[in-house]
Protein backbone atom coordinates (compact mmCIF):
# COMPACT_ATOMS: atom_id res chain seq x y z
CA UNK A 1 0.00 0.00 0.00
CA UNK A 2 1.43 3.07 -1.67
CA UNK A 3 -0.54 6.39 -0.73
CA UNK A 4 -0.41 8.17 -4.74
CA UNK A 5 1.10 11.59 -2.72
CA UNK A 6 1.63 12.57 1.35
CA UNK A 7 -0.88 14.59 1.91
CA UNK A 8 -3.35 14.96 5.24
CA UNK A 9 -5.99 16.76 3.83
CA UNK A 10 -9.35 14.84 3.03
CA UNK A 11 -12.10 16.17 1.45
CA UNK A 12 -14.96 16.16 -0.77
CA UNK A 13 -15.93 18.61 -3.69
CA UNK A 14 -19.23 19.37 -5.41
CA UNK A 15 -17.96 18.20 -8.29
CA UNK A 16 -18.32 14.58 -7.08
CA UNK A 17 -22.01 14.58 -8.12
CA UNK A 18 -21.35 15.82 -11.42
CA UNK A 19 -18.89 12.83 -11.86
CA UNK A 20 -21.40 10.19 -10.62
CA UNK A 21 -24.59 11.71 -12.66
CA UNK A 22 -22.39 11.38 -15.65
CA UNK A 23 -21.67 7.74 -14.92
CA UNK A 24 -25.65 6.66 -14.18
CA UNK A 25 -26.33 8.50 -17.60
CA UNK A 26 -24.16 6.34 -18.93
CA UNK A 27 -25.19 3.35 -17.40
CA UNK A 28 -28.96 4.28 -18.34
CA UNK A 29 -28.09 5.07 -21.19
CA UNK A 30 -26.36 1.72 -22.15
CA UNK A 31 -29.13 -0.36 -20.23
CA UNK A 32 -31.88 1.20 -22.59
CA UNK A 33 -30.22 0.65 -25.48
CA UNK A 34 -29.45 -3.03 -24.74
CA UNK A 35 -33.13 -3.85 -23.67
CA UNK A 36 -34.57 -2.00 -26.98
CA UNK A 37 -34.76 -4.94 -28.72
CA UNK A 38 -36.49 -7.06 -26.26
CA UNK A 39 -40.52 -5.84 -25.71
CA UNK A 40 -40.88 -5.34 -29.58
CA UNK A 41 -38.99 -8.67 -30.72
CA UNK A 42 -42.06 -9.71 -32.66
CA UNK A 43 -42.02 -6.80 -34.86
CA UNK A 44 -38.51 -6.28 -35.52
CA UNK A 45 -38.10 -10.19 -36.45
CA UNK A 46 -41.29 -9.41 -39.05
CA UNK A 47 -40.21 -6.24 -40.24
CA UNK A 48 -36.21 -7.58 -41.33
CA UNK A 49 -37.74 -11.04 -41.62
CA UNK A 50 -34.93 -12.51 -39.55
CA UNK A 51 -35.56 -15.36 -37.19
CA UNK A 52 -36.58 -14.30 -33.26
CA UNK A 53 -33.41 -16.13 -31.95
CA UNK A 54 -31.77 -13.35 -33.61
CA UNK A 55 -33.51 -10.36 -32.13
CA UNK A 56 -33.51 -12.10 -29.10
CA UNK A 57 -29.56 -11.98 -29.29
CA UNK A 58 -29.57 -7.84 -29.38
CA UNK A 59 -30.19 -8.53 -25.56
CA UNK A 60 -28.27 -11.97 -25.11
CA UNK A 61 -25.06 -10.12 -26.34
CA UNK A 62 -25.32 -8.21 -23.66
CA UNK A 63 -24.56 -10.79 -21.21
CA UNK A 64 -22.03 -12.61 -23.39
CA UNK A 65 -20.00 -9.82 -23.91
CA UNK A 66 -20.06 -8.62 -20.17
CA UNK A 67 -18.44 -12.20 -19.19
CA UNK A 68 -15.71 -12.17 -22.25
CA UNK A 69 -15.09 -8.72 -21.96
CA UNK A 70 -14.60 -7.88 -17.99
CA UNK A 71 -11.35 -9.42 -17.82
CA UNK A 72 -9.29 -7.66 -20.60
CA UNK A 73 -11.15 -4.51 -19.83
CA UNK A 74 -10.32 -4.78 -15.95
CA UNK A 75 -6.54 -6.05 -16.91
CA UNK A 76 -6.25 -2.26 -19.53
CA UNK A 77 -7.69 0.28 -17.25
CA UNK A 78 -6.19 -1.57 -13.73
CA UNK A 79 -3.28 -1.33 -15.85
CA UNK A 80 -2.88 1.84 -16.91
CA UNK A 81 -3.87 3.00 -13.73
CA UNK A 82 -0.88 2.36 -12.06
CA UNK A 83 1.11 5.23 -13.98
CA UNK A 84 -1.57 7.54 -14.78
CA UNK A 85 -4.81 6.83 -12.27
CA UNK A 86 -7.19 6.82 -14.62
CA UNK A 87 -10.36 5.65 -13.26
CA UNK A 88 -12.14 8.07 -14.99
CA UNK A 89 -10.73 6.83 -18.62
CA UNK A 90 -12.67 3.37 -18.06
CA UNK A 91 -15.57 5.73 -18.05
CA UNK A 92 -14.90 7.47 -20.66
CA UNK A 93 -14.04 4.23 -22.94
CA UNK A 94 -17.83 2.75 -21.73
CA UNK A 95 -19.13 5.98 -22.86
CA UNK A 96 -17.53 6.24 -25.73
CA UNK A 97 -18.34 2.68 -27.25
CA UNK A 98 -22.02 3.57 -26.54
CA UNK A 99 -22.23 6.27 -28.41
CA UNK A 100 -20.85 4.55 -31.51
CA UNK A 101 -22.50 1.92 -30.95
CA UNK A 102 -25.89 3.66 -30.92
CA UNK A 103 -24.16 5.34 -33.70
CA UNK A 104 -23.80 2.09 -35.92
CA UNK A 105 -27.28 0.55 -35.17
CA UNK A 106 -28.71 3.72 -37.25
CA UNK A 107 -27.64 0.83 -40.17
CA UNK A 108 -30.40 -0.38 -39.43
CA UNK A 109 -32.11 1.68 -42.04
CA UNK A 110 -30.63 -0.50 -44.87
CA UNK A 111 -30.39 -4.05 -42.64
CA UNK A 112 -31.00 -5.39 -39.44
CA UNK A 113 -27.21 -6.24 -38.81
CA UNK A 114 -26.06 -2.81 -37.62
CA UNK A 115 -28.58 -3.43 -34.74
CA UNK A 116 -26.62 -6.41 -33.64
CA UNK A 117 -23.16 -4.76 -33.95
CA UNK A 118 -24.23 -1.98 -32.43
CA UNK A 119 -25.42 -3.91 -29.06
CA UNK A 120 -21.85 -5.56 -29.17
CA UNK A 121 -20.02 -2.17 -28.81
CA UNK A 122 -22.89 -1.12 -26.80
CA UNK A 123 -22.45 -4.25 -24.04
CA UNK A 124 -18.72 -3.56 -24.00
CA UNK A 125 -19.17 -0.17 -22.99
CA UNK A 126 -21.43 -0.90 -20.18
CA UNK A 127 -18.76 -4.38 -19.40
CA UNK A 128 -15.89 -1.57 -19.61
CA UNK A 129 -17.62 1.15 -17.64
CA UNK A 130 -19.49 -1.00 -15.01
CA UNK A 131 -16.18 -1.16 -13.18
CA UNK A 132 -16.52 2.18 -12.35
CA UNK A 133 -19.57 1.60 -10.21
CA UNK A 134 -17.64 1.23 -6.88
CA UNK A 135 -14.79 3.11 -7.78
CA UNK A 136 -16.03 6.15 -7.97
CA UNK A 137 -17.30 6.45 -4.93
CA UNK A 138 -14.44 5.53 -3.44
CA UNK A 139 -12.11 8.18 -5.16
CA UNK A 140 -14.79 10.68 -4.77
CA UNK A 141 -16.96 10.18 -1.77
CA UNK A 142 -16.38 9.63 2.32
CA UNK A 143 -16.27 6.14 3.74
CA UNK A 144 -18.49 6.26 6.74
CA UNK A 145 -16.17 7.67 9.41
CA UNK A 146 -17.06 11.12 8.60
CA UNK A 147 -20.41 10.22 10.18
CA UNK A 148 -21.43 10.22 6.30
CA UNK A 149 -23.18 7.20 4.41
CA UNK A 150 -22.65 8.99 1.13
CA UNK A 151 -20.21 6.71 -0.04
CA UNK A 152 -22.34 3.88 0.10
CA UNK A 153 -25.04 5.84 -1.11
CA UNK A 154 -22.89 6.47 -4.33
CA UNK A 155 -22.35 3.08 -4.76
CA UNK A 156 -26.23 2.39 -4.56
CA UNK A 157 -26.72 5.16 -6.91
CA UNK A 158 -24.15 3.98 -9.88
CA UNK A 159 -25.02 -0.10 -9.34
CA UNK A 160 -28.97 -0.06 -9.94
CA UNK A 161 -28.37 3.10 -12.88
CA UNK A 162 -27.82 0.38 -15.64
CA UNK A 163 -30.93 -1.68 -14.35
CA UNK A 164 -32.98 1.56 -14.33
CA UNK A 165 -31.74 2.20 -17.86
CA UNK A 166 -32.88 -1.50 -18.81
CA UNK A 167 -36.27 -1.10 -17.32
CA UNK A 168 -36.60 2.15 -19.50
CA UNK A 169 -35.95 0.05 -22.30
CA UNK A 170 -38.36 -2.13 -21.35
CA UNK A 171 -41.27 0.62 -21.29
CA UNK A 172 -40.44 3.12 -24.14
CA UNK A 173 -39.62 0.64 -27.15
CA UNK A 174 -43.53 -0.05 -27.49
CA UNK A 175 -44.54 3.43 -27.10
CA UNK A 176 -42.67 3.95 -30.72
CA UNK A 177 -43.54 0.50 -32.00
CA UNK A 178 -46.87 0.09 -32.62
CA UNK A 179 -47.10 -2.26 -35.70
CA UNK A 180 -44.42 -3.67 -38.60
CA UNK A 181 -43.62 -0.23 -39.29
CA UNK A 182 -39.89 0.43 -40.32
CA UNK A 183 -39.90 3.93 -39.54
CA UNK A 184 -41.12 3.36 -36.47
CA UNK A 185 -38.47 1.55 -35.26
CA UNK A 186 -35.92 3.69 -36.95
CA UNK A 187 -37.06 6.72 -35.41
CA UNK A 188 -36.93 4.50 -31.86
CA UNK A 189 -33.29 3.99 -32.79
CA UNK A 190 -32.53 7.57 -33.87
CA UNK A 191 -33.90 8.69 -30.80
CA UNK A 192 -31.61 6.71 -28.08
CA UNK A 193 -28.80 7.97 -30.58
CA UNK A 194 -29.89 11.07 -29.79
CA UNK A 195 -30.17 10.15 -26.17
CA UNK A 196 -26.68 8.95 -26.08
CA UNK A 197 -25.07 11.44 -27.91
CA UNK A 198 -26.37 14.21 -25.16
CA UNK A 199 -25.57 11.59 -22.16
CA UNK A 200 -22.23 9.94 -23.11
CA UNK A 201 -21.06 13.24 -25.16
CA UNK A 202 -21.42 15.39 -21.69
CA UNK A 203 -19.47 12.20 -20.05
CA UNK A 204 -16.37 12.61 -22.72
CA UNK A 205 -16.49 16.53 -21.99
CA UNK A 206 -17.49 16.90 -18.26
CA UNK A 207 -15.40 13.41 -16.47
CA UNK A 208 -12.72 14.44 -14.54
CA UNK A 209 -9.78 12.63 -13.60
CA UNK A 210 -9.40 11.67 -9.21
CA UNK A 211 -9.76 15.02 -7.24
CA UNK A 212 -7.31 17.20 -6.16
CA UNK A 213 -7.24 15.78 -2.96
CA UNK A 214 -8.80 12.76 -1.70
CA UNK A 215 -11.79 12.35 0.17
CA UNK A 216 -9.85 9.43 2.40
CA UNK A 217 -7.12 7.88 2.89
CA UNK A 218 -7.65 4.61 1.01
CA UNK A 219 -8.80 6.83 -1.83
CA UNK A 220 -5.05 8.07 -2.01
CA UNK A 221 -3.91 4.59 -1.78
CA UNK A 222 -2.27 2.91 -4.76
CA UNK A 223 -4.44 0.15 -5.86
CA UNK A 224 -2.57 -3.62 -6.94
CA UNK A 225 -1.66 -4.28 -10.22
CA UNK A 226 -3.96 -6.75 -12.00
CA UNK A 227 -2.13 -9.84 -11.79
CA UNK A 228 -1.29 -9.76 -7.85
CA UNK A 229 -4.66 -8.52 -7.49
CA UNK A 230 -6.20 -11.35 -9.32
CA UNK A 231 -4.16 -13.35 -7.15
CA UNK A 232 -5.17 -12.14 -4.14
CA UNK A 233 -8.69 -12.13 -4.50
CA UNK A 234 -8.94 -15.38 -5.58
CA UNK A 235 -7.35 -17.24 -2.56
CA UNK A 236 -9.59 -14.71 -0.48
CA UNK A 237 -12.08 -16.40 1.37
CA UNK A 238 -14.21 -13.83 2.70
CA UNK A 239 -14.53 -12.64 -0.96
CA UNK A 240 -15.49 -15.91 -2.26
CA UNK A 241 -18.11 -16.40 -0.43
CA UNK A 242 -19.45 -13.17 -1.15
CA UNK A 243 -19.19 -14.19 -5.07
CA UNK A 244 -21.01 -17.26 -4.15
CA UNK A 245 -23.72 -14.96 -2.33
CA UNK A 246 -24.07 -12.86 -5.53
CA UNK A 247 -24.45 -15.80 -7.83
CA UNK A 248 -26.84 -17.53 -5.74
CA UNK A 249 -29.04 -14.68 -5.20
CA UNK A 250 -28.72 -12.25 -7.18
CA UNK A 251 -28.37 -14.74 -10.36
CA UNK A 252 -31.87 -17.00 -9.13
CA UNK A 253 -33.15 -13.23 -8.57
CA UNK A 254 -32.47 -11.86 -12.33
CA UNK A 255 -33.78 -15.66 -13.58
CA UNK A 256 -37.27 -15.07 -11.04
CA UNK A 257 -37.43 -11.66 -12.80
CA UNK A 258 -37.46 -12.97 -16.39
CA UNK A 259 -39.60 -16.25 -15.92
CA UNK A 260 -42.31 -14.58 -13.62
CA UNK A 261 -44.98 -14.65 -16.76
CA UNK A 262 -44.25 -17.94 -17.28
CA UNK A 263 -44.87 -18.80 -14.13
CA UNK A 264 -47.94 -17.33 -13.06
CA UNK A 265 -49.95 -17.49 -15.94
CA UNK A 266 -50.69 -21.28 -15.84
CA UNK A 267 -52.19 -20.37 -12.54
CA UNK A 268 -55.46 -18.46 -11.26
CA UNK A 269 -58.44 -18.52 -9.08
CA UNK A 270 -61.31 -20.68 -10.86
CA UNK A 271 -61.75 -19.44 -14.15
CA UNK A 272 -59.79 -16.20 -13.82
CA UNK A 273 -56.32 -16.57 -14.41
CA UNK A 274 -53.22 -14.36 -14.19
CA UNK A 275 -52.56 -12.74 -17.34
CA UNK A 276 -49.47 -11.01 -19.27
CA UNK A 277 -51.04 -7.82 -17.49
CA UNK A 278 -50.69 -9.04 -13.91
CA UNK A 279 -46.82 -9.96 -14.74
CA UNK A 280 -46.12 -6.60 -15.58
CA UNK A 281 -48.04 -5.55 -12.48
CA UNK A 282 -45.66 -7.47 -10.43
CA UNK A 283 -42.33 -6.39 -12.54
CA UNK A 284 -43.25 -2.42 -11.74
CA UNK A 285 -44.09 -3.60 -8.09
CA UNK A 286 -41.00 -5.52 -7.73
CA UNK A 287 -39.27 -2.13 -9.41
CA UNK A 288 -40.51 -0.16 -7.20
CA UNK A 289 -40.37 -1.58 -3.59
CA UNK A 290 -36.57 -2.18 -4.77
CA UNK A 291 -36.08 1.40 -5.11
CA UNK A 292 -38.02 1.96 -1.98
CA UNK A 293 -35.40 -0.92 -0.70
CA UNK A 294 -32.33 1.30 -1.70
CA UNK A 295 -33.73 4.50 -0.01
CA UNK A 296 -34.48 3.14 3.37
CA UNK A 297 -32.01 0.58 3.50
CA UNK A 298 -29.26 2.12 2.23
CA UNK A 299 -27.99 4.59 4.81
CA UNK A 300 -28.99 2.24 7.39
CA UNK A 301 -26.12 -0.11 6.27
CA UNK A 302 -24.46 2.22 4.82
CA UNK A 303 -24.05 4.01 8.57
CA UNK A 304 -24.13 0.85 10.57
CA UNK A 305 -21.96 -1.34 7.86
CA UNK A 306 -23.33 -4.64 8.75
CA UNK A 307 -22.96 -5.71 5.26
CA UNK A 308 -23.86 -9.29 6.10
CA UNK A 309 -26.41 -9.17 8.70
CA UNK A 310 -28.17 -7.29 5.33
CA UNK A 311 -27.63 -9.73 2.93
CA UNK A 312 -28.92 -12.70 5.16
CA UNK A 313 -31.82 -11.41 6.04
CA UNK A 314 -32.31 -10.18 2.80
CA UNK A 315 -31.79 -13.52 1.40
CA UNK A 316 -34.05 -15.00 3.98
CA UNK A 317 -36.95 -12.72 2.87
CA UNK A 318 -36.43 -13.59 -0.39
CA UNK A 319 -36.13 -17.07 -0.47
CA UNK A 320 -39.61 -17.04 2.10
CA UNK A 321 -40.99 -14.24 -0.09
CA UNK A 322 -40.49 -16.84 -3.25
CA UNK A 323 -41.60 -19.37 -1.22
CA UNK A 324 -44.51 -18.20 -0.14
CA UNK A 325 -45.44 -16.92 -3.69
CA UNK A 326 -45.55 -20.35 -5.27
CA UNK A 327 -48.42 -21.09 -3.39
CA UNK A 328 -50.34 -17.51 -3.75
CA UNK A 329 -50.55 -18.64 -7.54
CA UNK A 330 -53.16 -21.14 -6.10
CA UNK A 331 -55.28 -18.58 -4.33
CA UNK A 332 -55.18 -16.08 -7.60
CA UNK A 333 -55.12 -13.34 -5.96
CA UNK A 334 -52.74 -10.15 -7.53
CA UNK A 335 -52.78 -8.64 -4.54
CA UNK A 336 -51.21 -10.96 -2.78
CA UNK A 337 -48.62 -12.00 -4.77
CA UNK A 338 -47.61 -8.36 -5.36
CA UNK A 339 -47.18 -8.25 -1.55
CA UNK A 340 -44.41 -11.70 -1.84
CA UNK A 341 -43.29 -9.88 -5.35
CA UNK A 342 -42.19 -6.78 -3.18
CA UNK A 343 -40.66 -8.16 -0.24
CA UNK A 344 -38.43 -9.75 -2.84
CA UNK A 345 -37.69 -6.73 -4.70
CA UNK A 346 -37.36 -4.67 -1.27
CA UNK A 347 -33.80 -6.35 -0.41
CA UNK A 348 -32.81 -7.32 -4.31
CA UNK A 349 -32.15 -4.39 -5.37
CA UNK A 350 -30.18 -2.78 -3.07
CA UNK A 351 -28.16 -6.25 -2.04
CA UNK A 352 -25.96 -5.80 -5.43
CA UNK A 353 -24.37 -2.35 -3.56
CA UNK A 354 -23.99 -3.83 -0.71
CA UNK A 355 -22.13 -6.89 -1.62
CA UNK A 356 -19.52 -4.57 -4.24
CA UNK A 357 -18.94 -2.51 -0.98
CA UNK A 358 -18.27 -5.44 1.05
CA UNK A 359 -16.06 -7.20 -1.70
CA UNK A 360 -14.08 -4.14 -1.74
CA UNK A 361 -14.10 -3.96 1.94
CA UNK A 362 -12.56 -7.68 2.49
CA UNK A 363 -9.91 -7.40 -0.59
CA UNK A 364 -8.93 -3.82 0.19
CA UNK A 365 -6.34 -3.03 -1.29
CA UNK A 366 -7.22 -4.56 -4.63
CA UNK A 367 -8.86 -2.23 -6.70
CA UNK A 368 -12.70 -1.38 -6.97
CA UNK A 369 -12.43 -2.05 -10.72
CA UNK A 370 -11.36 -5.72 -10.16
CA UNK A 371 -13.92 -7.01 -7.17
CA UNK A 372 -16.45 -5.36 -9.06
CA UNK A 373 -15.98 -6.83 -12.04
CA UNK A 374 -15.83 -10.58 -11.12
CA UNK A 375 -19.18 -9.61 -8.64
CA UNK A 376 -20.76 -8.69 -12.19
CA UNK A 377 -19.26 -11.55 -13.95
CA UNK A 378 -20.73 -14.10 -11.71
CA UNK A 379 -24.25 -11.91 -11.28
CA UNK A 380 -24.27 -12.11 -15.29
CA UNK A 381 -23.12 -15.87 -15.69
CA UNK A 382 -26.09 -17.10 -13.32
CA UNK A 383 -28.56 -14.96 -14.91
CA UNK A 384 -27.71 -16.82 -18.22
CA UNK A 385 -28.37 -20.01 -16.73
CA UNK A 386 -32.37 -18.61 -17.07
CA UNK A 387 -34.57 -19.77 -20.01
CA UNK A 388 -33.15 -18.84 -23.27
CA UNK B 1 -34.33 -23.59 -15.43
CA UNK B 2 -35.74 -23.88 -19.35
CA UNK B 3 -36.41 -27.71 -18.26
CA UNK B 4 -37.67 -26.76 -14.87
CA UNK B 5 -39.72 -24.62 -16.49
CA UNK B 6 -41.52 -26.79 -19.40
CA UNK B 7 -41.80 -29.86 -15.97
CA UNK B 8 -43.62 -27.48 -13.79
CA UNK B 9 -43.30 -23.57 -13.57
CA UNK B 10 -44.62 -23.89 -9.86
CA UNK B 11 -41.62 -26.19 -9.24
CA UNK B 12 -39.22 -23.81 -10.89
CA UNK B 13 -40.48 -21.37 -8.38
CA UNK B 14 -39.72 -23.50 -5.49
CA UNK B 15 -36.01 -24.28 -6.65
CA UNK B 16 -35.46 -20.36 -7.07
CA UNK B 17 -36.62 -20.20 -3.56
CA UNK B 18 -33.91 -23.02 -2.32
CA UNK B 19 -31.36 -21.13 -4.16
CA UNK B 20 -32.16 -17.98 -2.22
CA UNK B 21 -31.62 -20.00 0.95
CA UNK B 22 -28.46 -21.62 0.30
CA UNK B 23 -27.58 -17.72 -0.35
CA UNK B 24 -28.27 -17.11 2.86
CA UNK B 25 -26.40 -20.30 4.60
CA UNK B 26 -23.16 -18.77 1.93
CA UNK B 27 -23.23 -15.42 3.79
CA UNK B 28 -22.86 -17.05 7.30
CA UNK B 29 -19.49 -18.07 6.25
CA UNK B 30 -18.05 -14.40 5.01
CA UNK B 31 -15.97 -12.58 7.57
CA UNK B 32 -16.76 -8.90 7.81
CA UNK B 33 -13.48 -8.44 7.16
CA UNK B 34 -13.56 -4.23 7.07
CA UNK B 35 -10.00 -3.84 5.87
CA UNK B 36 -10.84 -0.28 3.65
CA UNK B 37 -13.14 0.87 6.51
CA UNK B 38 -10.27 0.18 9.31
CA UNK B 39 -7.21 1.47 7.50
CA UNK B 40 -9.14 4.77 6.87
CA UNK B 41 -10.25 5.19 10.39
CA UNK B 42 -6.91 4.52 12.01
CA UNK B 43 -5.32 7.00 9.31
CA UNK B 44 -8.02 9.58 10.12
CA UNK B 45 -7.03 9.23 13.96
CA UNK B 46 -3.77 9.47 13.68
CA UNK B 47 -3.78 12.38 11.22
CA UNK B 48 -6.55 14.79 13.03
CA UNK B 49 -6.93 13.55 16.58
CA UNK B 50 -3.08 13.24 17.47
CA UNK B 51 -1.24 16.32 18.99
CA UNK B 52 1.46 17.48 16.79
CA UNK B 53 5.55 16.76 18.00
CA UNK B 54 4.46 13.80 19.40
CA UNK B 55 6.48 10.26 18.43
CA UNK B 56 3.64 9.31 15.77
CA UNK B 57 4.40 12.47 13.91
CA UNK B 58 7.25 10.99 11.51
CA UNK B 59 10.82 12.40 12.16
CA UNK B 60 13.02 14.06 10.67
CA UNK B 61 15.28 12.38 8.14
CA UNK B 62 19.14 12.32 8.76
CA UNK B 63 21.47 9.96 6.77
CA UNK B 64 23.59 9.72 9.98
CA UNK B 65 20.99 8.95 12.27
CA UNK B 66 18.43 6.23 12.38
CA UNK B 67 16.03 4.88 15.20
CA UNK B 68 18.32 1.81 16.11
CA UNK B 69 20.96 5.00 16.53
CA UNK B 70 18.49 6.88 18.74
CA UNK B 71 17.88 3.44 20.90
CA UNK B 72 21.46 3.23 21.42
CA UNK B 73 22.31 6.56 22.32
CA UNK B 74 19.31 6.57 24.86
CA UNK B 75 20.75 3.23 25.92
CA UNK B 76 24.00 4.89 26.62
CA UNK B 77 23.13 7.41 28.22
CA UNK B 78 21.11 5.55 30.98
CA UNK B 79 24.33 3.67 31.76
CA UNK B 80 25.83 6.55 32.12
CA UNK B 81 23.36 7.88 34.63
CA UNK B 82 24.08 4.29 36.49
CA UNK B 83 27.64 5.16 36.78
Amino acid sequence: MEPLKTTEEYREYWYRWVILTLFVVVSIAGGFANSTCAPITDQVSDIYGVSIIWVEMNTMVYELVFIIAIFPSNYITDTFEIRVSVSITQVNSGAALTLVGSIVRLGAQWSFWPVLIGNVFVALGMAVASGCTAKISAFWFRPAWVCSTQRTNATMIASIANGVGGAIGLLVPPLFVTGNNKSQFLTLLLFEAGLSVVCCGAALIFMRNRPPTPPSPSGAVKREAFVPALKSVMTNFPFLMTLGVVSLSLGTNNVFNTVVEIVIVPYGFNSVRFTQTDAGVLGGVMTISGLLGCLITSPIVGRTRKYKLASLLINIFAAAGTFIFAFTLYVGNIFLSSFCVAVIGFGMMPISAFMIELACEVTYPVGEAMSTGLLNMADKSSASSGPS
Amino acid sequence: VDALLNASPLLANLVMAVFMGLAAIVTLFIKEDLKRFTSDKAANEVSVYKPPNTLLETPPESPLLDANDLKQTDEVSINKAAL
